[in-house]
């Protein structure tokens, strides 16, 4: 039926133009402002309109650089002097005289502190690795242990071998951690002479410290960081002479003084090891970064919910008995909320697991945290692509599948000839939301690691970008970063959906 | 008449409705909650022309302040932490200058620091609050052990519980904000060592002239190592909650934190009986004193018409009269910044960290004065990759100075 064109041009303002009209407000405009934010050094907290200023500043950088005299004297309906403090000041202005200040500022050429144009700045920054290392892909070195801490009770033995033994080039060096260190129970445990608690306690205890307190503990203090920092130096001499520094100062009996010597004996050994262990016992790690994790995330969240929802609809296509209460089942975990998702999830890692398994660390744990959040999501959202693929193979004609099955076909070849190319739409939507998805993931890092995922390794984009708006109060960056992000998911997806969209058979 | 008498009534009401002030209060302590609305119902019967509403923001309070700040719709009263987070929105001309309220003038004078920026106070100080070791005293008398006031004495006392089979440390490094309060804290008693005043560290630190490494970087990382060795193995498993059910639940002795984890642990288990002692950080005990300081202040937004930044002055002003200070102590469960307030009603670890800051002083809270980003990024993400092992000793004191330069923009 073709329409009087009265028609069709009453339908697009009744119902195309507020349309078009709400996309244009809630998506064109706030975008375009974004794009602005990014072009400019903006901390998130400076207002665009100063809302107080001195009157010189005020006076000479906006009012006397308008040219006309109703902008200035529209300026200064807004702005009162006050003179307690001879400030400009205003109050919030909204609606339309926002933006006319707006207008005036810019006409004025006045640009405050901290939400200045700096042109494609923040954009360079990030291509030429000009944020934090975190932010890429890198190589980082774990060093295990810190020299002036106390030596480690016990080293498990696979790290003992292999990142400490294996690495001494010398006999010495080997006899040395030797020397310290033995195999017990499948760890490596500090010979129990070189307690370096109870060889401190040969000094503190002494009756002039402990009991008579006729030696100050700040001297034992200085005895004891003294003898250990000579330790780390490998330097005798500057030992010799605290210790008989202290021991000529200090009311000690020849036995006592002799006690002394010794103990400080053994802490100053314990330096030879603890300088070999600080500097040997380092590893060199990857560390996938804030766009490594999301690209990991990405690919492994996209791969297996998509097989997991396919075979889930495979099975449920069947016909089995139980099908319509297995497809709620599977369905709801989509019917939570990503928050309380990651709680539960909190507590089976915390709690349930450990217990279930005897293993300790799970989300602590950098190597398994990102496959673990991989793993919720999946969990999450496989039924939700599991009911698209559904609504997909429903939409295959049994007519086909029974022809081809009479014909003598099995289910292999049926599932590769007929239902595959038939259930290409349903792919091209599913990857489309999982891809984007899986991008601009935010909610389920936020509350199951929070800021902790960068030492753990698993903030995702979206969240490297509040962070650095918020607790960094780098807006113009992160918005950048944001366009960035928008402009990524882009082509992605529209690469994925022109192959995807090709492939698709018409019936 | 009757009619006219209902007429002169509504009249009445929608003359008395349009004069009053409708006030908005925006806080970020979840745990006052009920005692706010306490403390401003009453306000309200003393006040009949003055309403305010409440406004809880209790997780990433300063990303929805700030964004609120920037679209130009603060909340009238802000509640706000001390030094930094006054300092920015006051820079930024967000704040009315509150110098001259005779309420500023009854606040105890080492308070005001926290809210004095460029000579001028912008809020006023509430509550002290202080980090410290809360322990758990039936524990510590099970095996006859005393509160540590040296470092030494803090390793003996770890070391029989560890022989015993009991965790020292409640361990918390799930999230970063309390491993990033213990980096500060033992920073900051290592500059009184340094003989460095906090303000004069900070100003440096400002201008570029000296490096967070300016301590004993040695001991501040070791004592770390010490702190970490001896929390729950799986510490890096346990976020808050998880810490709290572990102290109050027994299973550990201490844990470092704020008396605001005092409540939480009480709440879960009534009959704990608690002490708390500063972190000992020295082996000489004179310098082993509390990290504490202002904690929460109140401000005016600017951005108030004159009438509504009238009727928040008249709000601050009633703060300080004795019935407002009693709702505080005892409804709020927070300490008073006002001169000669009433603090009997306080929770006994309360009243133990006022008498000693009293006696022995304070470390200030040097993280409010860090830049935000600074502490937020610098010290709290830099100490937990220290932990995780992400990061070297080194890494933390470049990765701070470098965040600071660029928060300050040198």
């Amino acid at each position: 039926m073709v329409q009087p064109r009265w028609k069709s041009a009453l339908y697009f303002a009744l119902f195309v133009l507020p349309g078009l009209a709400l996309y244009a407000l809630f998506f064109l405009y706030p975008f375009g402002q974004g794009i602005r934010i990014s072009f400019t050094d903006w901390d998130g907290l400076t207002p665009r309109i100063p809302i107080s200023m001195a009157k010189a500043d005020f006076e000479s950088q906006i009012l006397n650089r308008l040219p006309r005299a109703d902008e200035r004297s529209f300026l200064l309906s807004i702005y009162h002097l006050d003179p307690a403090d001879n400030q400009y000041k205003r109050y919030a202005a909204t609606g339309l005289t926002r933006y006319r200040l707006q207008h005036l500022l810019r006409v004025a050429g006045f640009q405050p502190e901290g939400y200045k144009v700096v042109g494609f700045a923040n954009y360079l920054r990030i291509f030429t690795g000009g944020v934090e290392e975190r932010f890429y892909p890198h190589v980082f070195t774990q060093v295990n242990y810190n020299a002036d801490s106390d030596l480690p009770a016990t080293i498990p033995r696979g790290d003992f071998e292999k990142h400490f033994l294996a690495r001494l080039s010398t006999p010495q060096d080997r006899e040395l951690a030797f020397a310290f260190y033995s195999l017990q129970d499948d760890v490596y445990r500090l010979k129990a002479r070189f307690d370096e608690f109870a060889l401190e306690d040969r000094i503190w205890l002494l009756p002039e410290v402990a009991v008579k307190k006729v030696i100050s503990s700040e001297k034992v203090d200085a005895l004891l960081s003294s003898v250990k920092t000579a330790g780390l130096q490998k330097d005798q001499a500057a030992f010799n002479v605290a210790v008989s520094d202290f021991v000529a100062s200090s009311p000690l009996s020849p036995a006592e003084a002799g006690e002394v010597k010794a103990a400080t004996e053994q802490i100053y050994k314990l330096g030879a090891l603890k300088g070999l262990l600080a500097s040997t016992w380092v590893q060199q790690r990857f560390e996938m970064g804030v766009i490594g994790f999301t690209i990991f995330f990405t690919i492994f969240n996209v791969l297996f919910s998509n097989l997991i929802g396919f075979l889930l609809a495979l099975a449920l296509d069947t016909g089995i008995k139980s099908q319509k209460v297995l497809r709620s089942v599977f369905f709801l975990p989509n019917v939570l909320s990503m928050i309380v998702v990651a709680l539960v999830w909190s507590f089976v890692f915390y709690n349930l697991l450990p217990a279930l398994t005897g293993i300790d660390k799970w989300m602590g744990d950098p190597d398994k945290a990102p496959w673990l959040i991989v793993m919720v999501q999946v969990w999450q959202q496989a039924g939700y692509l599991m009911v698209i693929y559904l609504a997909g193979l429903s939409n295959i004609p049994t007519d086909v599948l029974e022809a081809a099955s009479i014909d003598g076909t099995g289910f292999a070849a049926r599932l590769r000839h007929i239902t595959l190319p038939l259930l290409v739409p349903a792919f091209t939507i599913c990857l489309f939301l999982s891809l984007s998805n899986s991008l601009k993931s935010f909610d389920l890092m936020y509350a199951m690691v929070g800021p902790s995922g960068y030492a753990l390794g698993t903030i995702p984009f979206v969240m490297d970008i509040f962070f650095d708006a918020f607790a960094k109060k780098l807006a113009g960056l992160a918005t950048a970063k944001a366009i960035l992000l928008f402009i990524a998911i882009a082509l992605i997806t529209g690469v994925q959906l022109s192959i995807t969209k090709r492939r698709e058979v018409q019936m | 008449m009757k009619k006219l008498i209902v007429l002169v009534i509504l009249a009445l009401a929608i003359v008395g409705s349009l004069s009053a002030q409708k006030l908005e209060m925006y806080y970020y302590k979840q745990e006052i909650q009920a005692g706010l609305k306490t403390l401003t119902d009453a306000f309200t019967a003393d006040n009949p022309g003055i309403t305010i509403s409440l406004l809880i923001i209790p997780n990433d309070a300063d990303a929805t302040m700030a964004a609120r700040a920037a679209s130009g719709s603060l909340s009238e009263i802000l509640q706000m932490q001390s030094y930094s987070r006054v300092f920015e929105y006051a820079q930024k001309g967000y704040l009315v200058d509150l110098t001259k309220e005779p309420v500023l003038s009854r606040v105890i004078p080492s308070a005001t620091a926290a809210v004095t920026w460029n000579g001028k106070k912008w809020a006023l100080p509430m509550d002290f609050a202080g980090i410290g070791i809360i322990y758990n005293k039936d524990i510590f008398a099970k095996y006859n052990l005393k509160p540590p006031t040296t470092y030494r004495e803090l390793e003996r006392v770890v070391k029989t519980l560890k022989d015993n089979g009991v965790t020292p440390f409640a361990g918390l490094l799930k999230e970063n904000w309390s491993i990033g309060h213990f980096i500060t804290l033992v920073h900051t008693s290592l500059l009184a060592e340094k003989k460095i005043p906090v303000t004069k560290f900070i100003a440096d630190m400002d201008a570029g002239k000296t490096s967070y490494g300016v301590v004993d970087t040695g001991k501040l990382f070791s004592i770390i190592d010490f702190y970490r060795a001896n929390m729950d193995d799986n510490a890096e498993e346990m976020s808050w909650n998880e810490q709290q059910a572990a102290f109050s639940g027994g299973k550990s002795a201490m844990m470092v934190q704020g008396l605001w984890s005092y409540g939480a642990a009480i709440g879960t288990n009534p009959s704990l009986n608690c002490g708390f002692v500063p972190f000992p950080v020295f082996n000489d005990a004179k310098m082993n004193k509390f990290y504490a300081d202002v904690d929460s202040t109140f401000g005016l937004s600017s951005q108030a018409s004159a009438e509504k930044q009238a009727a928040g002055k008249k709000f601050l002003a009633w703060l300080s009269t004795p019935k407002a200070i009693k709702i505080w102590t005892t409804d709020c469960k927070l300490t008073s910044d006002f001169k000669g307030a009433d603090l009997s009603a306080l929770q006994a670890p309360f009243q133990q960290l006022m008498s000693t800051v009293a006696k022995n002083g304070a470390y200030p809270w040097a993280f409010s004065m860090y830049p935000t980003a600074a502490f937020e990024d610098g010290a709290k993400n830099g100490a937990q990759g220290y932990v995780f092992k992400k990061k070297t000793a080194d890494d933390v004191i470049a990765d701070i100075d470098r965040i600071w330069r660029e928060a300050r923009k040198q």
